[in-house]
């Protein structure tokens, strides 16, 4: 065990040092003097100001240099500040992480919720017109773009019924738990929409398969009922391989929090990237997008260790 | 889990005679299986992947309609324009043309119009332009820069191997919008060939990976130590067998990173960060739409249907020929 989790540690630390450095080095690409980037071309040219971004981004030493620096900076925490806003893009991220990871938790949990029945139905029912009715909703599901359920939902709920408000965020802190979840039911609803077809088919698939195991025809002939059999031992197995599934879906729910959070004008970190690309914030992009590239990362680690410690026959892989 | 299932049903049968027993296309053993021909593959369709062809046949026809229609002929052909505002102002005639904003359906303007009183049937139709041509260049770089990569590692193993793999894994440890958003935001002009380079670029790792996995499981097969055997050059080899062998995998493939790359597109049109206005694409006529959607709901319906359509006929298409692909690849 403790072998597994030091060979996923070196190769976690490799990833993100060329993670990072691939991060890096687009502000190598940009067009031109990386000052002109950051200023934008038409702002007026302070000579004092320039000076002052050369000297804070060190502009003048060699390419790897550079690097090493930010890097430095990056893991002490220190990810700079915009030099539009002033503000440091730690303290950016800091304020609005508690909004994006609650968007995220709330859109895999009703995942979740609405993904396991729909996938124990089809499996039970395999074949039948239950199975093909949702086998086909699922598709339909996995094909309509997260924005677009978006939409629909602010369309039939804010507009049409006016039950829920169609964009903002209240915080709980601010406006107590019903305010917030009012405000985060919609865009939770809409990245929830692809991540719960994914995850059904994945728990229809799997356990199709897991009914077919002798152990399931042993509990049967025990007289056991249907429910406790379906529940008990037919969905454990899967439950690792959802695991795995929401690990590796992260990344598209991340994407898609930056797409739903502008819809909805939700101030989460994925909006602040949005509102960076239209400013042209380099650092502010490139500080959320090291940010966000490294918790991927991270997570799919902690998820693989986590399915180490779950099933004792990948530790020995 | 299928591909153990159909392994336990017929474990004991020698893998040449497999193609006799359960292939259509059966053929005699030692020759290699005769290819499917075109009526056989539509006869084999189910309904829903016939229908999902005939759309995406509309819409790749429309696309090309469109832009031969405006690049090449002027508009003489019959499409309206579709930057077109049929309200605005006629220097000509010093007067402003009668079309309604937000109209709904009519013989004159099949979708109705777009705040701006366009025509949106035209528009749908030139936005397929740019989905087609993201997919197809984005399909092209996978295929022919990601389709050889891996094709090549796999058949060569060793460092080369090594370097690849850990650049595409690197590359794929980035959430792919996150990355592809990152580096539009570097271009300051953002035309139809920067989006569709960029994309073409990140969708060349996933398709590395594809090849490589079935490389190496095509460099391991007999007529590969066969050709070996008999001194063929490694690169004959690698063009005569393995890469052949693995291409038609990743068509397959292509088909189902197609609906992806339309649903990225269509994103990244809808955060107005994809081709610049006034063309039109889906994605941004629906974020356009979405601003009027208490007046007209319709504006905002149109071009999500044809996206949505799109996505889930590529994803219809691309699993049948992924099974197809799955069940020939058992018969090798």
């Amino acid at each position: 065990m403790g072998k597994v989790i030091a060979a996923r540690l070196i190769r976690l630390i490799a990833t993100l040092l060329a993670v990072t450095f691939l991060t890096f080095s687009m502000t190598a690409l940009l067009p031109g003097d990386p000052v002109n980037a950051i200023l934008g071309v038409d702002s007026v040219r302070d000579p004092e100001v320039v000076a002052k971004i050369r000297a804070d981004l060190g502009l003048d030493d060699p390419f790897f240099i550079r690097y090493v620096n930010w890097l430095g900076n990056t893991v002490t925490g220190d990810l700079g500040q915009s030099y539009i806003t002033d503000q440091e893009v730690i303290s950016t991220i800091s304020q609005r992480l508690p909004v994006t990871a609650q968007l995220a938790f709330m859109a895999i949990i009703m995942a979740l919720v609405l993904a396991i029945p729909i996938g124990v139905l089809g499996a039970y029912k395999q074949g039948k017109w239950q199975d093909s009715t949702t086998s086909a909703g699922v598709q339909v599901a996995l094909s309509v773009p997260n924005f677009i359920v978006g939409i629909f939902l602010i369309w039939l709920f804010s507009v049409q019924l006016g039950w829920l408000p169609a964009s903002n965020w209240n915080r709980i802190s601010n406006d107590g738990l019903i305010e917030n979840l009012k405000t985060a039911i919609l865009p939770a609803s809409a990245l929830a929409m692809t991540q719960m077809a994914i995850f059904s088919r994945l728990v229809r698939s799997d356990m199709i398969a897991t009914l077919q195991e002798n152990y399931i025809l042993a509990a049967r002939s025990k007289g056991l009922s249907n429910p406790f059999i379906l529940i008990r031992h037919a969905l454990r197995p899967s439950s690792l391989s959802l695991m795995t599934i929401i690990g590796i879906n992260f990344g598209a729910l991340l994407g898609g929090t930056v797409i739903i959070e502008t819809l909805f004008a939700i101030p989460g970190i994925g909006f602040r990237l949005i509102n960076a690309i239209n400013q042209r914030d380099i650092i502010v992009i490139q500080g959320i997008t090291v940010f966000i590239a490294t918790a991927y990362v991270v997570i799919n680690t902690v998820v693989d260790l986590l399915y180490a410690v779950i099933d004792p026959r990948i530790r020995k892989a | 889990m299928s591909d153990i299932n159909t392994a336990n049903e017929i474990p004991e049968f020698p893998r040449d005679r497999l193609s006799n027993v359960s292939s259509t296309t059966s053929s005699p053993a030692g020759t290699t299986p005769k290819k499917a021909t075109f009526r056989e593959v539509i006869a084999t369709m189910p309904l829903r992947v016939k229908m999902a062809s005939i759309w995406l046949f509309l819409v790749v026809f429309g696309a090309i309609y469109a832009k031969i229609d405006t690049g090449l002929l002027g508009g003489s052909l019959p499409l309206q324009n579709p930057n077109f505002q049929t309200n605005g102002f006629d220097p000509a005639t010093s007067t402003f043309g009668s079309g309604e904003p937000i109209a709904g359906v009519s013989t004159a303007h099949w979708l109705g119009t777009d705040a701006i009183a366009r025509d949106t049937f035209a528009r749908i139709v030139h936005g397929g332009w740019v989905s087609l041509v993201v997919v197809v260049v984005s399909a092209g770089c996978g295929i022919i820069i990601g389709g050889f990569l891996g094709s090549l590692v796999g058949f060569v193993r060793g460092r080369t191997e090594t370097i690849v793999m850990a650049s595409v894994d690197v590359i794929l440890a980035f959430p792919a919008l996150v990355l592809l958003l990152a580096l539009v935001s570097i271009f300051e002009v953002r035309n139809l060939f920067v989006i569709s380079a960029v994309i073409g670029v990140l969708s060349i790792p996933a398709y590395t990976r594809v090849a490589r996995a079935n490389s190496l499981a095509v460099s391991s097969r007999e007529f590969v130590t066969a050709a070996r055997a008999i001194g063929t050059k490694p690169s004959r080899i690698l063009f005569r067998e393995v890469i052949p062998n693995v291409l038609p995998t990743l068509l397959a493939y292509a088909m189902v990173a197609a609906a992806f790359v339309v649903v990225v597109e269509g994103s990244l049109s809808f955060l107005g960060l994809s081709v610049q206005l006034p063309t039109a694409t889906w994605g941004n006529m629906i974020n356009q739409a979405r601003r009027d959607i208490k007046i007209n709901v319709a504006q905002v319906i149109w071009p999500s249907l044809a996206l949505s359509l799109t996505v889930l006929s590529l994803n219809q298409v691309g699993d049948f020929f992924q099974q197809r692909r799955e069940v020939r690849g058992s018969n090798l």
